[in-house]
């Protein structure tokens, strides 16, 4: 058997997805609603073709080609410069709409397959984009006549050695394929694209639906479409190497490392759980301060306050964080999760890895991103999240709010598998104060103490001690106390 | 302009059906040409030619497609007739001005 040759489209996470891309002399059809993004993919390929030598034909049927050429030039693909230096040929096939068409008879798809050809052998191109088969068969033939003028377009595409991308308009996001109903069996990839609400929200998704001869990831992935195009996430991260060597630095808090028997791990997720109230901004806080001291670059996703409020908050306790922002170590991106989609942040999150570099990142919280989404937006963000951090190589802080007495039972089997640390904080009510106590529920690759240390919350940020016997008894008695409260 | 293809099965029934109706009617108001796809793609393009057979009409305006192999052959005589093209046996009054190209 011989090996199924590819051609990669350099969408982001689209090669991945796909196990090498297109493949090559073949038809791959993409379906989706209006407003998918079936367009955007197929000139973002068929760019990515042209830069890498594969000269490629677009058909436009839906719009002009210039209007094509210009969303292209839009979205960073520079389909007018490639047009200009003849590796990208776009042909007009829009039909004018005041001339009418009358049907007498029966016809076939040879005028088009007579063109295409000539086009061929003129511009030398070895790739098409078809925008849309819809399009090119409205009015729309009855339904046999049309199954074999698509066989007779794939075929011709396939004589003449073209690796295809057919768009066609899908009539629903999970019923029926595609409008017309016939292409999906001649092609040898089918890609779905879909635009799904989702509570409150939109989702974008891709699926490979089939993929003939070839293994490809299953199931929906989360896409967004950005000023840069189509990005596929998880899989646009790319493969970091492997390194052997245990790097630790101070989680910037004395008992923590202690706890931690030396400090975190680098390129690790740390996972803070605890109630409102128990010290996570604060934890978080020292965190990115320490970072910032030790002279890296830290950012600080703040989703809970606005970003005055943040700082006061931080300076109020003597963290100095005004003047760590000043001095551009650490940078303050605040945020609320209700106004942006969480494919937008997580193209931000990407986008600012990129440019700012950070090597320590914080978000203070992702509950309240899991509280404006729906449990699959949430799950499918955090994948995201995860994938990002680990695709650059960055040691990250997430914290989570639960409720009280919580925060050491069991999360979502996602997040701890995201998580490589587990820190919870808690709080029992006593006498005349909180008992507040940390513990490191999990921590891997590392050796760490399991029991809960003493908390206290004070000028200069978090004290974090062993439990002396008096702290003990006071804590038995407090929770005595707090067990009569509760039963009463 | 009647576009057909060679490769196709319908080339040939087209021509002859379009002959067939062309020759009931005054066959000096229509011209008409017949083009190969095949040999004239460029022609194809000019005039935005997907499908064959397809009877293009470009004079009088507006230009109008009809597709098929014409074995129906009512819409080429609305076509006709709606451009002023006589039927030939009711040459009474001959038309001599206004020719329709095809």
């Amino acid at each position: 058997m011989t090996m199924l040759k590819k051609i990669r489209t350099g969408v982001p996470g689209f090669d991945v997805l796909t196990a090498g891309g297109l493949p090559a002399g073949r038809s791959t059809l993409v379906v989706g609603r209006s407003g998918t993004g079936k367009t955007i993919l197929g000139l973002q390929a068929a760019a990515h073709l042209c830069r890498t030598g594969v000269k490629t034909i677009v058909v436009g049927i839906e719009e002009t080609a210039d209007d094509l050429v210009a969303t292209g030039d839009t979205l960073g693909f520079n389909l007018s410069g490639l047009r200009a230096q003849e590796l990208l040929h776009v042909a007009d096939m829009m039909r004018a709409l005041d001339e009418p068409t009358i049907i007498s008879g029966d016809y076939d798809i040879m005028g088009l397959v007579h063109r295409l050809e000539h086009l061929v052998a003129q511009t030398g191109a070895q790739a098409i984009v078809l925008d849309s088969a819809t399009a090119l068969f409205t009015p729309r033939p009855p339904q046999d006549l049309l199954r074999s003028h698509f066989f007779q377009l794939i075929h011709c595409f396939r004589r003449l050695g073209l690796t295809a991308i057919i768009l066609a308009e899908a009539p629903s996001d999970y019923a029926q394929l595609t409008t017309l109903g016939v292409e999906d069996y001649v092609c040898d990839m089918v890609v779905i694209l879909r635009l799904v609400v989702d509570g409150d929200r939109r989702r974008r998704s891709i699926e490979v639906n089939k993929y003939r001869r070839s293994a490809h990831y299953k199931g929906e992935f989360p896409c967004t479409i950005t000023t840069r195009g189509l990005a596929i996430f998880p899989l646009d991260a790319p493969d970091r190497p492997e390194t052997d060597k245990v790097e630790r630095y101070s989680s910037g808090v004395a008992g923590l490392d202690e706890m931690t028997h030396g400090g975190f791990l680098r390129n690790s997720i740390m996972l803070v759980r605890g109630p409102t109230g128990s010290g996570k901004t604060m934890l978080a806080g020292l965190f990115a301060r320490a970072g910032a001291l030790r002279g890296e670059r830290v950012v600080y996703y703040g989703f809970e306050e606005p970003r005055p409020t943040l700082i006061r908050n931080f300076d109020e306790i003597g963290l100095g964080i005004a003047q760590l922002v000043r001095g551009g170590d650490l940078k303050l991106q605040c945020r609320y999760p209700e106004a942006t989609s969480l494919e937008d942040l997580l193209v931000d999150l990407r986008l600012g890895l990129e440019e700012f570099q950070p090597s320590l990142v914080v978000m203070d919280s992702i509950s309240s991103i899991e509280h404006a989404s729906s449990e699959k937006g949430f799950r499918q963000f955090m994948i995201g999240v995860a994938s990002i951090l680990r695709g650059h190589g960055r040691s990250a802080l997430l914290t989570q709010t639960v409720m009280a007495g919580t925060a050491s039972e069991h999360t979502a089997p996602y997040l701890s598998t995201i998580a490589d640390a587990i820190i919870t904080l808690d709080y029992s009510p006593a006498a005349y104060e909180l008992n507040r106590t940390m513990r490191v529920v999990k921590m891997r690759g590392s050796a760490h103490e399991t029991h809960p240390y003493r908390l206290e919350i004070g000028s200069g940020g978090l004290k974090i001690e062993r439990w002396s016997a008096a702290h003990h008894s006071e804590s038995m008695k407090a929770e005595g106390q707090w067990r009569d409260a509760r039963s009463s | 302009m009647l576009y057909v293809s060679a490769a196709s099965s319908y080339a040939a029934s087209a021509t002859r059906n379009c002959e067939a109706l062309l020759a009931r009617f005054d066959r000096r108001a229509v011209r008409l040409e017949i083009c190969d796809v095949s040999e004239h793609p460029d022609r194809a393009e000019t005039d935005g030619i997907c499908f064959t057979p397809v009877l293009l009409k470009k004079q009088p305006l507006p230009r109008t497609y009809i597709l098929g192999d014409l074995s129906n052959t009512a819409a080429l005589v609305d076509l006709l007739v709606s451009c002023g093209v006589d039927p030939v046996d009711d040459h009474a009054e001959k038309d001599s001005h206004g020719r329709s190209g095809l």
